[in-house]
């Protein structure tokens, strides 16, 4: 059984799913966009779903929000076929897309307020809910400024700030967080992390930044050329690629770091890739075995005398386990769901 | 969100007058130009009292009504065309802009879209060219305002405004660039206008001329107005009627369908 095939199964049992792809597939021609993609999200769940450029996310999107209809298979938001009740379904939708989105020649307050009239927000309402969210974005300095003038990072916090206005259900978020500062993107994620916790607000997330996927997600689905390649929450993930586990090693001097590098080096297979890092006197390893390697590298450092400022085995980052995964799919190794 | 975050979850309304009635609400407010709104209504203006007062020495009068009339009748069909093909120019800038797609992101459905630039163009349509009619009532004589005009004018200015509206929309999915948007909106404004009774009777053109004023609507439109308010024949008005209504429609199914056709 695969992961996915796992997966699947554990979520179809639950009652408060709200995604269901199954086979969901978009072919334009011969190309495959998306290819037999599935996976489900439950209720207040957030979703990342990650991948290069071009590897299908944003028509996977498309198709949820049922803008496009798939070539292929199927989905279900809410239990409806996104294919038949799509109008249903967005009632419920607040979607980001990865392009900016924006009425050019309003002021921010305007277009907040227009937004609402939209999804047919009375207007006292309103008012509050769009205080309550330029408060909540940092934007209230900017409320009567012309929309067009913004940097970009604040039309993206307004383009993200309006789809927290109509109680959506559903948030699809494409690469929300494009342009934002550190603070506003940090801010942006707790948010999120209160809204589906709090609310129980389901959160369907892509974004480029893995370490962003890893502070927010629940589980994760890697997808690449339109097919899925792997899926599970960030820690399992970790653990099942345990073997991407690194050792540390800071040195006093930088003057030895080649020298290390070097000496690590002759340690034959114990080692299998080294990588050093200048700004921070730091040399790091992989190893098949970490905790061998870290022992057997402080002897033989201290034999040869070398100043060492600390010896740490770490964790694999889920950036890590996506660029060896993305890795072994570019070189035709084996699967991480096969 | 705060307090207002428990508020009682609320969908949108289902009811698809409402949700017409809001997209054209945002038209309005965010994608029609008052500025440009403006400065559109100079050219007819500028034909009627420039033009009109210049050709009046080499032209005496058309069909018994004098120049500056016969003219000022074409400019309000004129400035129905223009107005109306801002519909062009508002898809454009909303599919440039994300607004399309977030729109159908939202509690809408193309046609509901769709509909709702067609009205919008409509309103403004009627709006600019009632401006235009009432300023050029100053340089027209023997203009009858009865309800009967008054509905014919209002059924051809709808008429017209749907008609164009939809070529406007029409034209802004073919085309790559803003630029190309531009340049044929211009090119099709001209060969309209020109190809039509706006500046002179259609009879009075070579037969070949005569067959295309003869199936361009705008020449319907000019037709329509003045058989209206100066009481003038166009060359046969009960079939420019039909067609008139035949074109229109045609030109919003063609309109809404280019719509539903295009991948987003």
């Amino acid at each position: 059984m695969t992961i996915l095939e796992e997966n699947a199964g554990e979520h179809s049992l639950s009652t408060s799913e709200v995604i269901r792809a199954e086979s969901l597939t978009k072919a334009y021609g011969e190309f495959l966009a998306v290819d037999k993609a599935s996976f489900t999200v439950s209720e207040g769940e957030i979703f990342g779903f990650l991948g290069l450029n071009g590897a299908g996310k944003t028509t996977t999107i498309k198709m949820l929000a049922s803008l496009i209809a798939p070539t292929s298979g199927g989905a279900k938001i809410f239990g409806l076929d996104v294919s038949k009740h799509g109008l249903e379904i967005r009632r419920k939708l607040g979607v980001v897309q990865q392009q900016e989105s924006y009425d050019r020649n309003l002021t921010m307050i305007s277009s907040l307020r227009l937004y609402a009239a939209l999804w047919g927000i009375p207007r006292d309402e309103a008012e509050k809910r769009i205080d309550s969210l330029l408060q909540r974005f940092q934007l209230q300095e900017m409320r009567n400024k012309k929309i067009r003038w913004l940097s970009f990072g604040q039309r993206r916090r307004l383009q993200v700030a309006r789809e927290f206005m109509h109680d959506a259900s559903l948030l699809i978020l494409d690469e929300p967080t494009v342009g934002m500062d550190i603070l506003a993107r940090r801010a942006f994620l707790d948010y999120c992390k209160e809204c589906a916790k709090r609310d129980r607000i389901t959160i369907f997330y892509t974004t480029h930044i893995i370490s962003e996927a890893e502070y927010l997600c629940d589980r994760v689905a890697l997808i690449h050329k339109g097919k899925i390649i792997a899926l599970d929450t960030p820690k399992e993930l970790k653990q099942r690629y345990a073997d991407v586990k690194s050792v540390s090693v800071v040195l006093r001097s930088k003057g030895d770091l080649v020298r290390v590098n070097a000496l690590a080096q002759s340690m034959g297979s114990l080692v299998q890739r080294t990588e050093i890092v200048e700004e921070s006197n730091e040399l790091r390893l992989v190893s098949q075995n970490p905790y061998k390697l870290a022992y057997d590298l402080s002897s033989l450092l201290s034999q040869e005398q070398v100043e060492v400022e600390s010896t740490s085995v770490r964790e694999p980052s889920l950036e890590q386990v996506m660029v060896r995964l993305l890795g072994e799919d570019a070189a035709g190794g084996k699967r991480a769901v096969q | 969100m705060t307090t207002t975050e428990t508020a009682s979850k609320k969908s949108a309304s289902p009811n698809f007058a409402r949700n017409l009635f809001v997209l054209v609400r945002r038209n309005f407010v965010a994608s029609l130009d008052r500025e440009f709104l403006v400065i559109q209504l100079v050219l007819p203006l500028f034909f009627i009292f420039v033009a009109g007062f210049g050709y009046t020495l080499i032209v005496p009068g058309v069909e018994g009504v004098s120049y500056e009339t016969f003219l000022a009748t074409g400019a309000v069909a004129m400035t129905v065309m223009s107005s109306s093909m801002l519909s062009g120019t508002m898809i454009w800038f909303d599919r440039n802009f994300g607004m399309f797609e977030q729109i159908l992101m939202g509690p809408f459905t193309r046609l509901q879209y769709v509909l709702s630039v067609a009205l919008s163009v409509v309103l403004t349509g009627l709006a600019s060219a009632l401006i235009v009619f009432i300023v050029s009532l100053i340089v027209s004589a023997g203009v009858i305002i009865s309800a009967a005009s008054i509905l014919q004018l209002l059924a051809a200015l709808i008429l017209g405004s749907l008609f164009f509206g939809g070529f406007g929309i029409f034209i802004s999915l073919r085309v790559k660039s803003s630029e190309a948007l531009a340049a044929t909106m211009n090119l099709t404004f001209f060969i309209f206008t020109f190809l039509s009774s706006v500046f002179y009777p259609s009879r009075s053109s070579f037969l070949f001329l005569r067959v295309i004023f003869e199936i361009n609507p705008l020449t319907y439109v000019a037709d329509l107005i003045r058989n209206g308010l100066l009481g003038l024949q166009g060359f046969s008005l009960p079939l420019e009627v039909i067609l008139l209504i035949v074109e229109s429609a045609a030109m919003v199914f063609f309109a809404t369908r280019s719509i539903n056709r295009i991948e987003v």
